[in-house]
C-alpha cells in the first residue's frame, strides 16, 4: 500500500466524531476531526494521484463497500485511487489516536480487478492492462469529494469509463482528470465550490489505542466465560500505565445484549457471539 | 430483511437476509410431508454466508425463525417441489446507504428493516452545496426496488431476476430522528437514477455495467432498465435530458443501450452545471448508524495484537483469511493500522515487530480473565 495517509470515509456521526474510528478509543472527542481549512488553502496545493491497494475490508471503510460484496472470488485486487488536492492538519491532541487528519477536494476512484502478475502486480497500471489485453473483468466506482456541480463536465470521461469497466483507456482519462481537476481548484473563483473533507488519517505512534487495544478483547473472554460485568476480575500483567477502560467493557456488554438479560449473565447464545468475535483469526 | 424468494416453478430459490443484521441466529426448521403426516427433518442453525444445500427433500415446508437482538421474525413458506436450490445469501452493505425513495417525507418505515421508523428532516433546500458527487451500483432487493418506485422492473417469468440501482447524484447528508437508532442521516441528492435488472446474471456481473450489457444481449434475455431525475426541476433546459430518458426507458438494456446510458450522463453533468443552483435536493438514502461497529472493532483489536504475537507486519496481517464473522460484523483494517502504529511506534506497513514488541502485544492481549 502506497500514499501517505491510511484512506478512510469522512462521513460523521452526529457528534462530529468520524464513523469509520468510533469505538476505537472510548473519547469521541478524540477521534472529531479539527475544523476544515478554508477552500482557498487548496488552490495552490496542486492535484496528485495517490494508489492504495487495499483489502476488501478496507474498501468498505472508504466507503466503497458495494464494490465488494459483488464478489470478492472475482476480483482478486482492490486499490483505491485519489486524484486530490490535499492538507494534512497535525492532531493538536496529543491523547488522540490520529497524529494527522488528511482533508482533500478532488475524486477518489475504488477499483476492483483481477491482479496481474509481474512488476505491475497491484497497480492500477497492471490491472488496466491485465484488463484491455486479457479481458478481464474489472469495475470501478468513485466518489467526488468536497468538489461542486462545475466538475462535473470534468468528469465525463471517467464517468463514461465506469461503465463499460476500468481498462487502459481509464488510466488515460483519469490523466486528463488530473490536469482538468488541478486547474478547477486552482482557479480563486471556484473556491466557494469546494467543502474539504476528511479522506485519510496517519495514526499516532504512542500509547494512545493500548487501553483499547487490551479492554475490547478483555470483555469478549469475559462474556465468552459467562462472567457478569460487575464481577470481571481486574485486568493482570498488563505494561505499565495501560489499563481496562470499564467505558469500553460496558458498551461491549451493552452491544451483545447482556445488560439486558435479567440478571445480566450471559446466555449461550452471548456466549457463543463472543467466542465467534475472539476466534477471528488468524 | 428476511426474505424467501422462489421462482415461478415453486424452488425456494434464496432465503435473503437483510445486510444489517448482526449476530443474527437463524434456525431452519424443515418438515416434510408423506402422505397425510408431517415428518420433521432436523432442525440447524445456518450462517448467513453458508451455502448448505438440498436439506429438503419433496413437498417440504420451510420455516425460518430468526432473532435478532430484539426482535424475533418468523416466516413459512412451503415448497411443492424440492428444495435442491436453496441458498442463503447475506446482501452486503449498499452504496453506504440505503435507497428510499425520493418522495419519503415526515416519518417513514425504514426498507429492509422491519419495525424500524425514522424522521425524515425536513430540509433547506436553498443553496444547496453537495458535499460531494458519487456514481456507484448496488445490487438490492425487489422490495426496495418497489420501495424507490422502480417497481415496474420486477419480473415474474422464467429464471432468476437480479436487481441493481446506479445513482449518479451530487450529495449531502442530514441528521434525522430515529425512535431506535443514534446516529441516522438522511442522504439528499440530485442527479439520476437508474434502475437495472438482470434475468440470469451473476451479481459477479453488475460490477460492471459493460459486463451486464454484453451478457444481456449474447443471451437475449430479458434484461431492461427504468431511469428518473433526482431533485431536478423540470423546464425547458431539461427538456434534452428527459427526452434522452424516455429514450432509455423505451430500451431493451444491451450494449447499445450504454451509448444512450453515457450520452445522458453527459447531459446531466451540462444541465447541472448551468442549473445546479437552482436544484432541489431530495431524500436519496438513509445513513444508519450499523450496531455491529463495536463488535467490528473488538474482534480486530484482538486480532491485531494476535499478528503482531505472531511476528507479522501490519502488510502480512491484512493479506491473512477472517475466519467466519457474524453478519455485519468485520475485520477493520484502520484498528489493525492504528494498533500497529502504537505497539511498533512506526506507520511502516511493511515492519515487522521486534522481540520486544511482540512479547507487549502479548502482554496487552493476554491480561485476563
Amino acid at each position: 500500500m502506497g500514499g501517505t495517509y491510511l484512506p478512510i470515509s469522512g462521513v460523521v456521526m452526529s457528534d462530529g466524531s468520524l464513523a469509520a474510528l468510533q469505538g476505537l478509543v472510548s473519547s469521541p472527542a478524540l477521534v472529531t476531526p479539527p475544523g476544515a481549512p478554508p477552500p482557498g488553502s487548496f488552490t495552490s496545493t496542486g492535484v496528485s494521484v495517490s494508489s492504495f491497494q487495499v483489502s476488501a475490508q478496507m474498501m468498505a471503510t472508504a466507503g466503497f463497500g458495494s464494490l465488494v460484496s459483488f464478489s470478492t472470488q472475482a476480483y482478486t485486487v482492490f486499490l483505491i485511487i485519489d486524484v486530490m488536492a490535499t492538507l494534512g492538519v497535525p492532531s493538536t491532541n496529543k491523547t488522540s489516536p490520529i497524529a494527522t487528519w488528511y482533508y482533500g477536494v478532488g475524486v477518489r476512484v475504488a477499483l476492483a480487478g483481477v491482479n496481474a502478475s509481474g512488476s505491475a502486480a497491484g497497480t492500477m497500471q497492471g490491472v488496466a492492462a491485465n484488463a484491455t489485453l486479457n479481458a478481464k473483468a474489472s469495475a470501478f466506482q468513485f466518489d467526488g469529494i468536497g468538489v461542486g456541480f462545475g466538475v462535473l463536465p470534468l468528469l465525463t470521461g471517467l464517468v463514461d469509463s465506469t461503465i463499460v469497466g476500468f481498462d487502459a483507456g481509464t488510466v488515460g482519462q483519469l490523466a486528463g482528470v488530473v490536469v482538468d481537476i488541478t486547474t478547477y481548484i486552482a482557479n480563486p473563483a471556484n473556491a466557494s465550490q469546494l467543502t474539504p473533507q476528511i479522506i485519510g488519517v496517519v495514526f499516532a505512534t504512542q500509547t494512545q489505542v493500548q487501553n483499547a487495544a487490551a479492554s475490547w478483547p478483555f470483555a469478549l473472554r469475559g462474556i465468552s466465560q459467562g462472567t457478569m460485568l460487575g464481577q470481571l476480575p481486574a485486568a493482570k500483567n498488563l505494561p505499565s500505565g495501560i489499563s481496562i477502560d470499564p467505558t469500553l467493557t460496558t458498551t461491549m456488554y451493552n452491544t451483545l445484549g447482556v445488560s439486558s438479560n435479567d440478571p445480566p449473565i450471559p446466555n449461550s447464545s452471548q456466549k457463543a457471539a463472543a467466542n465467534q468475535l475472539i476466534n477471528s483469526g488468524p | 430483511m428476511l426474505a424467501i424468494e422462489h421462482n415461478t416453478a415453486g424452488y425456494i430459490r434464496e432465503i435473503v437476509l437483510g445486510h444489517h443484521f448482526s449476530g443474527i441466529d437463524i434456525h431452519f426448521v424443515w418438515s416434510q410431508s408423506w402422505g397425510s403426516s408431517l415428518r420433521p427433518l432436523p432442525t440447524f442453525t445456518l450462517h448467513p454466508n453458508d451455502k448448505r444445500l438440498d436439506r429438503a427433500g419433496l413437498y417440504s415446508r420451510l420455516r425460518l425463525r430468526a432473532s435478532v437482538r430484539r426482535h424475533r421474525f418468523d416466516l413459512t413458506h412451503s415448497s411443492w417441489w424440492m428444495t435442491t436450490h436453496t441458498q442463503v445469501l447475506k446482501r452486503g452493505r449498499i452504496m453506504n446507504y440505503i435507497p428510499i425513495s425520493t418522495d419519503s417525507k415526515g416519518a417513514i418505515d425504514v426498507p429492509d428493516r422491519p419495525g424500524m421508523k425514522v424522521t425524515l428532516a425536513d430540509a433547506d433546500t436553498a443553496g444547496f452545496t453537495p458535499a460531494g458527487m458519487t456514481l456507484k451500483v448496488a445490487a438490492v432487493s425487489a422490495s426496495i426496488m418497489t420501495d424507490i418506485g422502480l417497481g415496474g422492473l420486477l419480473w415474474s417469468g422464467s429464471g432468476n431476476a437480479t436487481y441493481f440501482v446506479l445513482d449518479y447524484v451530487a450529495t449531502q447528508n442530514l441528521a434525522v430522528a430515529s425512535s431506535s437508532l443514534e446516529n441516522v442521516y438522511q442522504v439528499m441528492g440530485v442527479g439520476l437514477r437508474l434502475g437495472f435488472r438482470g434475468i440470469g446474471l451473476s451479481t459477479q456481473m453488475s460490477a460492471s455495467l459493460g459486463a451486464l450489457a454484453a451478457t444481456a444481449t449474447l443471451n437475449n434475455t430479458a434484461s431492461s432498465l427504468q431511469a428518473y431525475l433526482v431533485g431536478t426541476q423540470l423546464n425547458m433546459g431539461s427538456l434534452p435530458l428527459v427526452q434522452s430518458l424516455i429514450n432509455l426507458g423505451l430500451s431493451t438494456f444491451n450494449v447499445d443501450t450504454l451509448r444512450q446510458v453515457g450520452g445522458v450522463f453527459t447531459q446531466l453533468a451540462d444541465y447541472l452545471t448551468q442549473n445546479g443552483a437552482s436544484a432541489t435536493p431530495v431524500p436519496i438514502g438513509l445513513i444508519l448508524n450499523e450496531n455491529a461497529q463495536f463488535e467490528s472493532v473488538a474482534t480486530s483489536y484482538g486480532y491485531a495484537l494476535r499478528c503482531i504475537g505472531k511476528g507479522y507486519s501490519w502488510q502480512k496481517a491484512t493479506a491473512q483469511k477472517t475466519n467466519s464473522l457474524p453478519a455485519g460484523v468485520q475485520r477493520l483494517d484502520a484498528v489493525l493500522a492504528a494498533t500497529y502504529a502504537s505497539v511498533l511506534g512506526s506507520t511502516d506497513q511493511t515492519a515487522s515487530p521486534t522481540k520486544t514488541q511482540i512479547q507487549y502485544a502479548n502482554q496487552l492481549y493476554n491480561c485476563g480473565p
